[in-house]
């Protein structure tokens, strides 16, 4: 696309000495609030053909973010969706060729949107939708399951654990897993659906390919955080019934060992 | 620790309960050289996906999910005659033309 468009700006034999400078001028005007922005030095004849990459640039942003969002534009509506990430298009600054990451900041800028105030608990279901779209992406590692720890029955307690690339813990004072699972692809939509009104953390991890989305309750989630941050398993356990004394860490270790959140083990002392 | 013992016992609990579990979760692999054009898989997200972009049958750098224990035993027989057999790593038989 820059050949292109440098070639044409040269046969219309402007000085282009500063390369650099015209494309800055290029994506300025490109990224302008003003609809009429044209980049300075620009044929003006080819204003209108301007105007139609531009919107193509914003139509392809936006998109990348919708696609990367489906629940945050489900909660808000295509209409409001649509017109904050128009304003998110100018707030992310430096940007790959590849939109498979685009919207890293999306979260941030929602939560500090003052529209998005009165419904608080939407930055966190982005949040969780960022966590799920990075540990898609991420790099692979053998995953640390079960059967990885045969002989080791009598030393858990000792044991350290590597976290997965892709494992992602998401800690949020909202529902934010039944919100999301409640608006998947394929979720029936007969009616209301009940909501329950506490807070939920989601455990992501991507075993064999597929991301897989995992509710923790306050416990769980004060256990698998210290796990992932590299504690003993006994010290987690430790830290989980300070936070829940009913906390029953047979399930729960049984969840996260199956969950594939790590890829390595170390047995410790202690 | 002072239930050290108890808590040692639970964590084995939900080691037998998390083996017994993973039996069912696992049992796939990837499997390098066994797609038709156009069925391949891929870890891709939103919008960005390469799932289904393979030119060629059995590419050799295209993969599938297939039973644990099978991949390096299929064997298929190409357009041209040639038996081919899938692998757990990228092959260069059987790319596409650049």
């Amino acid at each position: 696309m820059t050949v292109t468009v440098q070639a044409r700006h040269d046969a219309n034999g402007a000085k282009n000495d500063d390369n650099a400078g015209f494309h800055r001028a290029f994506a300025n005007a490109l990224m302008d609030e003003n609809p009429a922005a044209f980049p300075a030095g620009f044929d003006p004849q080819a204003s209108r053909r301007f105007a139609i990459y531009r919107n193509n640039v914003h139509r392809g942003l936006q998109e990348a973010l919708a696609a990367a969002y489906p629940v945050v534009k489900t909660l808000v509506g295509e209409g409001f969706f649509y017109a904050i990430a128009a304003q998110y298009m100018r707030a992310e600054g430096k940007r790959t060729p590849s939109l498979a990451l685009y919207g890293k900041g999306f979260a941030r800028f929602l939560a500090q949107h003052e529209a998005i105030a009165p419904v608080p608990y939407i930055p966190d279901v982005a949040r969780l939708e960022r966590a799920w779209l990075e540990a898609l992406h991420e790099a692979d590692a053998p995953v640390t399951g079960a059967t990885d720890l045969a002989g080791m029955e009598n030393r858990l307690a000792a044991l350290h654990f590597t976290a997965h690339p892709a494992a992602r813990l998401i800690v949020s004072d909202f529902p934010i897993v039944s919100l999301w699972r409640a608006n998947q692809p394929g979720v029936e939509k007969s009616g209301s659906v009940a909501i329950p009104d506490r807070a939920e953390t989601a455990l992501i991890t991507r075993p064999h390919f597929k991301v897989q989305t995992v509710m923790l309750d306050a416990g769980a989630c004060v256990f698998a955080r210290a796990l992932l941050a590299g504690m003993s398993v006994g010290a987690a356990y430790e830290g989980a019934v300070a936070q829940d004394p009913a906390f029953d860490v047979t399930p729960v270790f049984a969840q996260l060992l199956a969950s594939g959140m790590f890829c390595g083990f170390t047995a410790g002392d202690e | 620790m002072k239930n050290a013992l108890v808590l040692a016992a639970a964590l084995s609990a939900g080691l037998t309960m998390a083996a017994t579990h993973a039996l069912a979760a696992d049992g796939q692999e990837k499997c390098f050289g066994v797609s038709m054009a156009g069925q391949n898989e891929c870890a891709a997200g939103p919008g960005t996906t390469c799932a289904g972009t393979s030119k060629v049958d059995y590419q050799g750098n295209s993969w599938k999910l297939v039973p644990a224990g099978t991949c390096e035993e299929m064997s298929f027989t190409t357009a041209d005659g040639r038996t081919v057999h899938g692998s757990m790593t990228k092959i260069d038989r059987d790319l596409p033309e650049m």
